[in-house]
């Protein structure tokens, strides 16, 4: 491959190999598209699970307990029907975009909620 | 749902202009559509988008000589926005130059451009003010029209006048590239000059630069494969350099599929292509085409699914 | 000379029927059609979406109004439970607090069964409220209808290759705005053009 990235011929040459094309070659409106999608239904979720664990007054650790258990049944749900089975053709870093970047965003929902019903109920 | 999906084609068809590829039985109901979905109302629509297909139906109903309406959806946005951005402005020249005269569309359009925009930094809005002003000038202006010439773009006519009427075009529109060379509409449209004259050659070298300009282009690549061929089917080169010019035909193409999986033009030209290069063994690219061509013809729209079939009948 | 020149244009032309077929091909099958079924054209011309929508997909439309009302109705009984077995925990902890034997009861089954049926009934139909994604055709099929498309999948793909799909099902071409040139576009051409067809189609 010559200086310029043109070939013999003139033609414009894209090296598909090269580790910043791949990043690249990713359609940006889809992606974000599909974590909307995901952030919208874990949202109502999270809020959901938080105002039902205030309302059977579960305390500390059992609380997150529940929360922990809902959030990754969710995961696993959407990952088996909604991705059928194949997480990473809609997302580019499966266990980041669905596991860790919004984790703390869903805790904080569901603490929220948990303490609002928690208080309310007791 | 389907209120959606009526949505998001409306928005398509706007954002990438297919409405002036429409032919009169669509556009007139793609007129009627675009109406009726803008009185009927749309609560998931921004404001942005209904200006936008504004917009659209205010060139659709140019396109149906609808002119009062037109007007009216002028007036519509100019109350919302002022008349200062160069979209306004050419539609402004559209009214013109169909409730006036062409020559006072020229002259505002020449006007504006001396008076605001020759020594303005805003290289985008000049760009679209001078196309406008160069289509007037060169389809319907004194200097330069000629009713006798089927100026047709898509007519390829063996003609001393039409010649020198698309000479004009193509000093004009390299003046226009000099002054902004990123434009990818000024080289498609020239390498578009370039091929109804048979220069394919010259073709090749405006689509290299939409390519370079928008590497994502899948369109673009097969374009520019095609072309490829053409030119290797003049006289003027020889054998070895006909093979080069066909791979560098089937690199085009191939880059065409590798960036859209399902793409008819591109596994069409894929076929072709290696079907002509006789020397090299390719018959594992033409499966290939041929399986997808094949998948193409199962699970596209009507049109592409009619041409696939016709294609692998072949 | 003249003859190579003539061989020249004849090799052209044979390429070009070669190669232009798929983009002229679509031009000729729809004339075609035309003549053959000018009748269908004529009546289904002022076809709107609502009037097209609800012709040639009633089967798909009513299904889908079915599973969004039922999703809606899914929400609020599921929304209810949670809220009844909230009201019921609230009156049944004002009841405890006044007894002395504060530690000795718990939360009695069914209330604790009705929130989690809430729960799960929640759970379930926002997953259920994902559709699958539909499309319209950018051109009207022959028999000019727009027939609804379906793709079998929830999300949209992500891989640019993958994506490029949904513009070729659709029959779109993404870089309108460079390939179609709408800037150099005749209008007084185009406005001729329609006005025959509107003059001609108005006399049959």
């Amino acid at each position: 491959m010559s200086v310029n990235n043109v070939d013999d011929n003139g033609n414009p040459v894209v090296d598909l190999n090269s580790a910043t094309s791949a990043s690249i070659l990713q359609n940006m409106d889809n992606v974000n598209y599909n974590k909307k999608m995901y952030v919208n239904v874990m949202d109502k979720i999270s809020l959901m699970s938080g105002t039902v664990t205030g309302i059977l007054q579960y305390e500390s650790l059992t609380g997150f307990r529940n929360f922990f258990i809902i959030y990754f049944g969710c995961i696993i749900i959407y990952i088996l029907f909604i991705c059928k089975g194949k997480p990473s053709r809609f997302y580019a870093n499966v266990f980041n975009d669905l596991v860790f970047e919004h984790l703390v965003r869903e805790l904080l929902g569901f603490v929220m909620a948990w303490t609002f019903s928690f208080a309310l109920v007791g | 749902m389907s209120l959606t999906a009526v949505r998001q084609r409306l928005l398509t068809i706007n954002n990438t202009r297919t409405y002036v590829e429409f032919d009169p039985r669509e556009t007139v109901q793609l007129y009627n559509e675009t109406k009726r979905y803008l009185k009927h109302g749309d609560t998931q629509l921004t404001p942005e988008q209904r200006l936008s297909l504004m917009e659209m139906l205010f060139y659709l109903s140019i396109f149906c000589s609808e002119d009062v309406e037109a007007q009216v959806i002028y007036n519509q946005i100019s109350d919302t926005l002022g008349e200062e951005s160069c979209k306004l402005q050419v539609m402004k020249a559209t009214l013109l130059q169909f409730n006036g005269s062409i020559e006072e569309a020229i002259k505002y359009l020449d006007d504006l451009i001396r008076q605001e925009y020759e020594y303005d930094t805003d290289m985008a809005s000049y760009t679209v003010l001078s196309k406008k002003l160069l289509t007037l000038k060169l389809y319907y202006g004194k200097d330069y029209n000629n009713n006798d010439v089927n100026n047709d773009i898509n007519n390829n006519t063996e003609n001393k006048q039409t010649k020198k009427y698309w000479d004009t075009w193509i000093k004009e529109i390299n003046i226009l590239i000099e002054k902004s060379p990123l434009d990818p509409e000024l080289w498609w449209f020239l390498a578009k000059i370039y091929e109804l004259n048979r220069h394919f050659d010259y073709a090749i070298h405006c689509l290299q630069e939409v390519v370079l300009i928008m590497p994502f282009n899948y369109i673009a690549f097969a374009k520019l494969a095609e072309m490829y061929v053409y030119y290797s089917m003049s006289t003027k080169i020889n054998h070895k350099d006909k093979v080069e010019v066909l791979k560098s035909a089937l690199n085009n193409a191939l880059r065409s599929v590798e960036l859209s999986e399902t793409f008819l033009k591109g596994w069409t030209l894929i076929k072709l292509i290696c079907e002509r290069l006789k020397d090299e063994d390719k018959t594992r690219l033409i499966k290939l085409a041929n399986k997808k061509l094949k998948e193409i013809g199962n699970e596209s729209n009507d049109y592409d699914r009619f041409i696939s079939g016709y294609i692998l009948s072949k | 000379m003249e003859e190579s020149f003539s061989r020249l244009l004849e090799n052209y032309s044979t390429c070009y029927s070669d190669l232009m077929e798929f983009e002229a091909l679509k031009n000729l099958l729809l004339r075609k059609e035309k003549k053959t079924k000018s009748k269908i054209v004529s009546e289904t011309t002022d076809s709107s979406f609502f009037d097209s929508a609800t012709f040639f997909g009633l089967k798909i439309n009513l299904a889908h109004i079915l599973m969004s009302f039922l999703i809606k109705i899914l929400y609020i009984v599921s929304i209810l439970q949670v809220l009844h077995s909230g009201f019921s925990s609230y009156e049944f902890h004002q009841l405890v607090k006044n007894t002395n034997y504060k530690d000795h009861y718990s939360l009695p089954k069914d209330i604790q069964l009705e929130c989690c049926i809430g729960l799960a009934l929640f759970i379930l139909t926002s997953f259920l409220s994902f559709t699958k994604l539909q499309y319209y055709p950018i051109k009207p099929s022959i028999n000019n209808k727009l027939r609804l498309l379906t793709t079998d999948q929830y999300l949209k793909d992500i891989s640019l290759s993958r994506a490029n799909n949904v513009h070729n099902l659709i029959g779109n071409d993404p870089n309108g705005e460079v390939t179609f040139t709408p800037n150099f576009v005749d209008l007084q051409r185009k406005r001729k053009e329609i006005s025959d067809w509107l003059a001609d189609n108005s006399k049959e």
